[in-house]
């Protein structure tokens, strides 16, 4: 798939950060083969996070690999490569609406029995835990367009001509959409006795 | 964005639960899954008949266009019955 064209590969990650996220995809593009390690690494934990505020902890790793096996299929026929994070998240989305079809069914107590969110810190703010997991079930009443527009928008801080870019919807229909998801987790907090 | 507005996003800010870490063996998984893997024995073997189905067409029709023609044979067969003699006196 990649061409091996006569590329110096990215000797270390330091390397790498030096590279814009467009010259780091041209590189992949012309056949590094350490380019897309660093991309991964680059780009993982933004699209680890997304995942997760979308679709929870149960199938995470395997949704990462997912977006990640579709970005290196689609990356040879990526031509506008400063466009990279907007194609980067439509792939995301995608993924995670994907895997909110399949799952839509078939939720049961077993998701909420095995987030791993508590777990993971050492020295637990109970308080914060708490606030957490009031988020956590809050996005998840939500409706998956309404979540994603928050998410995009409100936690990722992407700008709204941006996230109509990446939906693929009039900026008008995201405004809309945050407004009404707002409402909608503002509702819920209060209704948890959450003051803000 | 109204005040609302800032302290909802504030608060969702400072309390989005964040991501798991991924499994250790997450990103040697995914890269090893990129890498052009290996063609397994089985796919050679469309290619394999179709090579030697070519192969053998092409020697039959070359043999075919060789064979020499009934002139040619009778040429031969005069040449030989001209000369035949001739070269048994050459014997030892």
């Amino acid at each position: 798939m990649w061409a091996a064209a006569g590329v110096d590969p990215l000797p270390t990650q330091v390397a790498s950060l030096g590279y814009s996220d467009a010259a780091l995809v041209q590189r992949c593009q012309q056949g590094d083969p350490e380019g897309f390690r660093w991309l991964y690494r680059r780009f993982q934990p933004r699209v680890r996070a997304t995942l997760y505020r979308l679709c929870g902890a149960v199938a995470l790793d395997d949704l990462t690999q997912e977006v990640f096996l579709r970005v290196w299929r689609g990356l040879p026929r990526l031509r506008q490569r400063e466009l990279f994070n907007t194609w980067l998240y439509r792939i995301t989305l995608n993924v995670a609406a994907d895997y909110q079809r399949q799952c839509a069914h078939k939720r049961t107590q077993m998701e909420t029995l095995t987030q791993t969110g508590p777990d993971r810190v050492a020295a637990p703010d109970w308080l914060h835990l708490h606030y957490e997991e009031v988020v956590r079930q809050g996005l998840e009443t939500l409706s998956f367009d309404h979540r994603t527009v928050l998410v995009l928008h409100d936690l990722e801080s992407l700008p709204q001509k941006e996230i109509s870019e990446i939906l693929g919807i009039p900026v008008g229909t995201v405004k809309s959409r945050l407004f009404h998801a707002r409402a909608a987790l503002r509702r819920y907090l209060e209704q948890q006795g959450v003051t803000l | 964005m109204n005040r609302d507005d800032d302290l909802l996003v504030a608060f969702l800010r400072r309390y989005a639960p964040s991501a798991p870490p991924p499994s250790p063996g997450l990103e040697a998984r995914i890269l090893r899954a990129t890498r052009p893997q290996p063609r397994p024995l089985w796919q050679w073997v469309p290619p394999a008949v179709a090579v030697t189905g070519v192969s053998l067409w092409l020697g039959m029709a070359s043999a075919h266009l060789w064979q020499p023609s009934p002139t040619q044979v009778a040429e031969l067969e005069a040449w030989v019955e001209a000369h035949w003699y001739s070269q048994e006196e050459l014997l030892p």
